[in-house]
């Protein structure tokens, strides 16, 4: 199936921009970490994308897994490039980012537990959750973005979430 | 989920990952802790900065096009590939067809349609009968086997080689060399005729002439012989030219040196001669009617003798000065679309079918053996790149 419509070519690709761009910056800067470097990658992998958009096939799954595959490959490529050049380093700690324990408000310190637990998951696992609460991706879809079996991706899913609760004591 | 997740995962997997699904989907059903896990992750994820998101946006209105800049061309190396691999496997139909019908025509045998020998076909035949010439004789250029009593194996005109260059050494340094030639021509059986009368006109147009003949046309068949002489000088010429005038079945040309046969019967005439003259001498001399008889009579046996020995001399140079060429011109029958053989029998079909399916089975080998390396490399460098993509989250 093609990507777009022959009636209006371009109409595919805006719609999924349009509903996935917040979603696609979230997860790139969980994988990549800083805030600048994010913007880049997620500019390259929507402009991958659109250069792509012909290789896409719905057979093999939905729009959205492939433009997460699409963007977690800029991400590690980006990560890659970064440890060879070793001169990148994240965004500094944001001064004004409430300290968990220091939050009245029952729901920012919340928040504020889970982005400190997200920081402190294993890269892989922070993929994962990324794949999976930013990206929406369902186990079969992250299975193939990953290249593993269903039973695999699961697995791995599994064991991210079960330390992020740990983490976040939830 | 798929169902063979379902299937195959343990059930307490599968019902976790459903309850995250509902989570995730913002379903009230789904349980409350996870509910509230989604929502504080999805509350602490990074949003992008608006200036950020609307320079996206215009990047994506604009196509990723810089202003000014010119369309950037899509890689028009990756559109070619399909047509490139296309004509990869035309070529390769090609080469394996080619190969295939070299084969199938040594294999093929009695079919007349098919058998297209080469050159080097006919040489390697015709080596043992060469090496199996006795004697005292020069060496023998036999280019088919089986000579011209042999069944049609056609060769085309195209594949008739230069015969000059075939054809047994000429005599060198004075020596006597007996030459003949056997050639089988294979027209189509209505040219028989037509053919038998080339061969004579060929034949006086290098000063030779039809020692005999016999040619039979009838209306299955056709068929003619002829006995040739031509000046062994003319006797590559001759051979070249009639092999012009239909497809060759088989050629066999014969060099034999009687340089020692020659040289015994010129030896036996001026010992005749000189015998003659002795005896000349002699009668000059004698001076009794009894001598001079004598000597008369050996006289007039010497000149039948000498008569007889210059008569074998002759004999023995025309050998070597005149060729011989014995030509068989044999019809062969031709369909109407061309082909050769009478009918396209069920035999045929099945033959044509097997060939059709050696050359799809050749076809399929050489692309196999091309694209499965190729494909076990992209594989190898897919997976190496996958697993170095993954090192990074290491």
């Amino acid at each position: 199936m093609a990507f777009e419509t022959s009636e209006q070519p371009s109409l595919g690709f805006d719609a999924l921009y349009r509903a996935t761009s917040s979603d696609v910056f979230a997860y790139v800067a969980s994988i990549v970490g800083d805030r600048t470097t994010a913007e880049d990658v997620t500019a390259a992998a929507f402009e991958r994308a659109w250069r792509r958009r012909t290789s896409f096939d719905a057979r093999r799954g939905s729009r959205r897994a492939w433009l997460f595959g699409i963007a977690r490959n800029a991400a590690l490529d980006e990560l890659r490039r970064r440890r060879r050049t070793a001169t990148l380093v994240g965004d500094p700690p944001d001064a004004a980012a409430p300290d968990p324990s220091a939050v009245d408000d029952e729901a920012a310190a919340r928040r504020a537990a889970v982005a400190v637990a997200l920081a402190g998951l294993d890269a892989r696992e922070r993929d994962l959750i990324g794949l999976r609460f930013h990206g929406g991706l369902t186990v079969p879809e992250i299975a193939r973005v990953l290249g593993v079996s269903e039973r695999a991706a699961a697995m791995r899913v599994h064991r991210a979430v079960t330390n992020l609760r740990e983490a976040c004591h939830v | 989920m798929s169902d063979r997740f379902r299937r195959s995962a343990p059930e307490e997997l599968v019902r976790e990952q459903e309850e995250l699904d509902r989570a995730l989907a913002g379903d009230p059903a789904a349980e409350p802790q996870l509910a509230l896990l989604v929502a504080d992750v999805h509350a602490a994820r990074a949003t992008p900065d608006p200036a950020f998101a609307s320079a996206l946006d215009r990047r994506v209105a604009a196509r990723f096009e810089l202003p000014g800049a010119p369309p950037r061309r899509r890689r028009a190396v990756w559109r070619l590939a399909p047509a490139g691999a296309v004509l990869a496997g035309l070529a390769a139909v090609v080469l394996v067809a080619g190969g295939s019908e070299g084969e199938g025509d040594r294999s093929d045998g009695g079919r007349a349609a098919a058998p297209l020998q080469t050159q080097e076909d006919l040489l390697q035949r015709g080596a043992p009968d060469a090496a199996g010439a006795g004697g005292g004789a020069a060496p023998e250029a036999a280019l088919a086997p089986g000579a011209l009593s042999d069944a049609a194996r056609p060769v085309p005109r195209a594949t008739v080689p230069p015969l000059q260059r075939q054809s047994a050494p000429p005599a060198r340094g004075g020596r006597d060399v007996e030459r003949a030639a056997e050639l089988t021509l294979t027209p189509p059986i209505d040219e028989v005729q037509d053919v038998a009368d080339d061969v004579v006109r060929e034949t006086q147009a290098v000063r030779g002439y039809v020692q005999g003949s016999s040619v039979d046309v009838r209306k299955d068949a056709a068929s003619a012989q002829f006995t040739l002489r031509v000046p062994a000088a003319r006797l590559d010429d001759l051979v070249a030219r009639l092999s012009r005038l239909a497809d060759v079945g088989a050629l066999r040309q014969q060099a034999t040196d009687i340089t020692a046969t020659v040289d015994g019967a010129a030896g036996r005439v001026s010992e005749a001669r000189a015998e003659r003259r002795a005896l000349l001498r002699a009668l000059g001399r004698a001076t009794t009617e009894g001598r001079i008889s004598s000597l008369r009579a050996r006289l007039a046996d010497n000149r039948r003798r000498l008569g007889r020995l210059e008569a074998q001399l002759a004999a023995q140079r025309r050998r070597a000065a005149i060729a011989t060429v014995q030509v068989a011109v044999e019809g062969r029958a031709v369909d109407d679309d061309g082909d050769e053989g009478a009918t396209w029998t069920p035999r045929d079909a099945a033959g044509d079918a097997w060939r059709v399916l050696q050359v799809m089975g050749g076809v399929l080998l050489v692309a196999l053996t091309v694209l499965l390396p190729l494909a076990l490399l992209g594989l190898l460098g897919r997976l190496a790149l996958r697993r170095r993509r993954e090192a990074a989250l290491g």
